[in-house]
């Protein structure tokens, strides 16, 4: 769900960025109120967890597997203001540390997975586990409100996405963002979510609730409601009425009643949009609810049976959960001979040839590559390359000036031109211009193009036809479209990569303070990433020594408890981490913020390459306005 | 050294008094009971005892992160209490006196470099900037660690983290050190560098309590040796000599075994210590790593404090 750069408008992620604002400062007063001296260790722990959640690979059906988000497990614990800040800490260093995510985007994935997931997913927890303090209707509440918080997450990117091509297109119809509209955005979200992830999301929050339910029923204690939760079932209700806009079957409503209101607002509609709305309408209603026919009574049909649906698999899951573990892998011999932790991480960092790799190994691998690029990534920050040289606030906040302006930039060439810039950037700072590359185009290019391609076909964007094959017939604005969308994502992931290869971990955490940014945000960004890497240790050894003991291919159900009972152990020792480390800070006199004495100095270069890069940035725009889109 | 703060109550009054103290983490299982010690301002104690006995929960205790369910326990003459750390003048007072050394470094380094870590406790106490620096500076001398400060501390080895983490302390001036198995991650040489620098220490007067199951650490190190018992109570207090003489005793609360060896042709049975260091009640002729590197430094073969790496 994570959107990368590049896939957002201007107006949209702007907004978005300027609306996380307030909700983390709310979120952090929210948060300093309830959770007092311990917030920094307790959020620390709470972000590190959801990253190394997201590292767990959890097998799903068809031999394929994905990874949770985690946010509205930690809204359960720790409560939905302190997801707020640990998931968007989580999201924060996904970008910097590990160039996932994107930068101009991060607004928006907070948005949508740091505040709509934790929310939806808290309240609705709240209200289906009443006040039973544990046992199976709290495990299946917090697998249906992480399912249905995930979901709902998922539906608003989708919308996010889907608005590109009304806000943003030229007049020939091509796209120049995200290219499908909400009729396609929307479905295609959702559904992905329905079908894949929210499983994988309720099957590891239930997981982890039970383990802990056994284990540590402390940390699980639910604080007496303060207001009665009848207005959330009222809440629950107004939102089932509301379905029609969109909740559950998006085409259809979207459909019915929104291409007029869309035409007169914006003056142009989508041909996606009209086409799937009739689309809908023909395959929906008939379907979902045959014998009724106002449509209205239809949606709500749909999204009471849709709930009742969820709720009851959740129930079904749970009550396999709730039964004592048992079947156990396959497990024998000795753990192997330790060998040099490099050796080890080169090892796994290594793409393996075979295929077929066991969970253990995909996840170990993972993790191992992970923790190898932090240590690549400090190595080539350690170097005297261009960027290495400049103020580390100059270095920040130019490369991102660079990368919005890739953002607002809509002729093709121009976006060549900022390739090549990065390009340049990459080789003065010694950065190894291979791997550079190859991870811009093939993790960023390659990933836009594929989604991006089938947004040319005539069915999507209607216009001259430049390229037929077979049945197929590609439109000119359709693969202009595409291509400056893989240029601008490309443009856009080469900035935003060279500021996590160009800056060591404790310079990015010394220019936030330069620049201002919190105390507590800083002192927690800065514990959370020390956690992590300390948490991806053990998450790499438990695999590693599962892999090493493991002679059978196990089940995937086997599979599924064994990575739900590792998850609890990473959630309770990272907690006892947390603990440990707020005695040691009380132990030194901690007083609730961590001020850094090196401050940066901005030297004569930092000025000239600022002036440099603005001036570089107001050109490449200007030329923009020449080229044309 | 440090200008120590006044002291609150009167200068005779002991730095640490416990008095009946229990404590349990869960409710039923103590981890501490009927603890009775007193320790005075300049003194060396080591407290021993086998593993989860409650050392490390006694200096916890001692550094006012946790308190008796029972009991009472006064620091300079005061009850050292939750609510008394509360108020700001008392607890910037008590941590800049008292400084702890965790028994695992990784949890005590918690910055984003080295240079920082040891910057934390001064800038906590409100010091000029000029004054921090001074004092990182120092320290970092001290502990020969000038080369490691812009080093993020997941880089650092366990020998050098152990470092970091005692001159993090050091930055503070603490009038007492709490430290949990300081000799644990050490080689033989850091070993020895240790006990210089306790040395140093107690020369300037300054209290130290560690918390340890090498019984010759303790004996070198400490002038005063208290054994928790697997019951979690005292069961000995006095000096080296008087309480590691006690065979019957060490061996009850397992910090010695019964041990088979065979020298040459001949098995013979003989209590034999824990820990990395050297075996106090051995009398056939083992020397340990660290009676070796001691002798060689009495004969001028090992540098008294090795160089920082
Ligand atoms: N956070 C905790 N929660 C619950 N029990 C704890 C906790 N910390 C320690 N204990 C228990 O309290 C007892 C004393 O622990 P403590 O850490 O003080 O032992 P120790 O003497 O320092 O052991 P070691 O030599 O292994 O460091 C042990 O039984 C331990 O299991
Ligand atoms: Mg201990």
């Amino acid at each position: 769900m994570h959107i990368p750069d590049g896939y957002l408008g201007p107006q949209t992620y702007a907004v978005l960025d300027l609306l996380m604002v307030p909700i983390w400062v709310i979120a952090a007063r929210k948060v300093k109120r309830t959770l007092r001296a311990r917030q920094v260790p307790l959020l620390a722990l709470g972000s590190a967890f959801s990253f190394v959640l997201m590292m767990f690979n959890v097998p799903v059906i068809g031999g394929s597997t994905g990874h949770a988000v985690g946010a509205v497990l930690i809204a359960i614990i720790l409560g939905p203001w302190a997801a707020v800040i640990a998931v968007s800490i989580a999201l924060v260093i996904q970008a910097g540390l590990f160039g996932d995510g994107g930068i101009t985007a991060l607004g928006a994935n907070c948005f949508n997975m740091a505040v709509v997931a934790p929310f939806v997913g808290y309240y609705l927890h709240r209200l289906l586990a009443g006040d039973a303090p544990s046992g199976r209707r709290r495990i299946v509440a917090a697998g249906a409100a992480a399912y249905v918080g995930l979901v709902a997450a998922a539906i608003v990117a989708g919308v996010e996405l889907g608005l590109q091509p009304y806000l943003n297109h030229t007049a020939s119809g091509q796209a120049l963002y995200a290219p499908y509209g909400l009729g396609v955005a929307v479905p295609a979200m959702a559904l992905e979510h329905i079908l894949f992830f929210g499983w994988i999301e309720a099957a590891v929050t239930m997981g982890v609730v039970a383990a802990l339910a056994r284990s540590e029923p402390a940390l699980l204690e639910m604080k007496p409601a303060a207001r009665p939760l009848r207005w959330l079932w009222a809440a629950l209700a107004v939102l089932i009425l509301l379905t029609p806009i969109g909740a559950l079957a998006p085409g259809t409503a979207w459909g019915e009643w929104s291409v007029p209101q869309i035409k007169e607002a914006i003056g142009y509609v989508p041909a996606d949009f009209a086409r799937l709305g009739g689309v809908w309408k023909a395959a929906m209603p008939g379907y979902l609810t045959p014998g009724v026919n106002n449509t209205l009574l239809g949606y709500l049909v749909a999204a009471i049976v849709g709930t009742v649906l969820v709720v009851g698999i959740a129930l079904a899951i749970g009550a396999l959960l709730a039964r004592p573990p048992g079947g156990r892998a396959a497990v024998a011999g000795e753990p192997r001979a330790p060998r040099s932790r490099r050796a080890d991480l080169a090892a796994a960092a290594r793409p393996a040839r075979r295929g077929g790799r066991s969970l253990a190994r995909k996840t170990a691998d993972a993790v191992a590559g992970a923790m190898a690029d932090v240590l690549r990534n400090e190595d080539v920050a350690a170097r005297r390359g261009l960027l290495q040289r400049l103020d580390p606030r100059v270095r920040l906040l130019t490369l991102m000036l660079f990368a919005v302006t890739a953002t607002l930039v809509h002729s093709i060439w121009v976006l060549l031109a900022l390739i090549a810039v990065t390009l340049a950037l990459a080789v003065a700072s010694r950065v190894a211009v291979a791997s550079f590359e190859r991870k811009v185009w093939l993790s960023a290019g390659l990933f836009a193009l594929v989604i991006a391609l089938p947004s040319a076909l005539a069915w999507f964007t209607p216009g001259p036809a430049a390229l037929r094959l077979g049945p197929l017939t590609f439109t000119e604005p359709g693969l202009l479209g595409v291509a400056t969308l893989v240029t601008r994502v490309v443009a856009a992931a080469g900035f935003a990569l060279l500021v996590v290869w160009t800056m060591r971990w404790p310079d990015l955490l010394r220019a936030l303070t330069a620049l201002r940014m919190p105390d507590v945000v800083v002192a927690t960004l800065a514990m959370t990433q020390k956690q992590i890497l300390a948490l991806l240790t053990v998450v790499e050894q438990i695999h590693l020594a599962r892999e090493s003991r493991t002679l059978a291919r196990v089940s995937a159900g086997a599979d599924r408890d064994w990575v739900t009972e590792r998850m609890a152990f990473v959630a309770r020792k990272s907690m006892k981490t947390a603990e440990d480390v707020h005695d040691a800070m009380l132990s030194r006199g901690f007083t609730g913020a961590m001020p850094s004495l090196v401050r940066p100095r901005m030297g004569g270069a930092d000025w000239v390459w600022t002036l440099a890069g603005m001036a570089l940035c107001a050109l490449v725009l200007f030329a923009d306005r020449l080229a044309g889109p | 050294m440090g200008a120590a703060p006044q002291t609150p109550a009167a200068p005779a009054a002991p730095d640490f008094e416990l008095t009946a103290v229990r404590h349990e983490y869960r409710a039923g299982g103590a981890s501490l009971t009927g603890i009775d010690l007193t320790i005075r301002s300049g003194e060396h104690v080591a407290v021993v005892g086998a593993n989860g006995t409650g050392k490390s929960t006694l200096l916890k205790m001692l550094d006012g992160l946790v308190f008796p369910s029972a009991g009472e326990i006064r620091a300079f003459g005061l009850p050292l209490t939750e609510d008394a750390l509360e108020e700001p003048a008392y607890r910037r007072d008590f941590r800049a006196r008292v400084g702890y050394v965790f028994q695992e470094a990784d949890v005590q380094l918690f910055c984003s470099d080295a240079f920082d870590e040891l910057a934390f406790g001064p800038i906590q106490l409100g010091l000029s900037e000029d004054e921090v620096r001074r004092r990182v500076r120092e320290a970092a001398e001290e502990l020969h660690i000038e080369k490691l400060l812009d080093r993020p501390p997941y880089t650092l080895s366990g020998g050098e983290k152990k470092r970091v983490a005692i001159a993090s302390i050091i930055t503070m001036r603490p009038r007492v050190l709490l430290l949990d198995e300081p000799t644990s991650a050490l080689d033989p040489r850091s070993q020895v560098w240790l006990l210089d620098l306790l040395a140093d220490w107690r020369r300037e007067g300054r209290t130290v309590v560690m918390a340890t199951h090498d019984l010759s650490a303790a004996a070198e190190a400490a002038d005063r040796i208290v054994v928790l018992s697997e019951e979690h109570t005292l069961v000995a207090d006095g000096t080296p000599e008087e309480v590691l003489t006690q065979r019957e005793l060490l061996l009850a609360v397992n910090l010695i075994h019964e041990h088979t060896h065979r020298h040459a042709s001949t098995a013979h049975r003989h209590a034999h210590a824990h820990g990395a260091g050297a075996d106090p009640l051995a009398t056939h002729g083992h020397t340990s790593a660290i009676a070796e590197v001691q002798q060689q430094r009495a004969s001028g073969g090992v540098p008294a404090a090795p160089t920082s790496p």
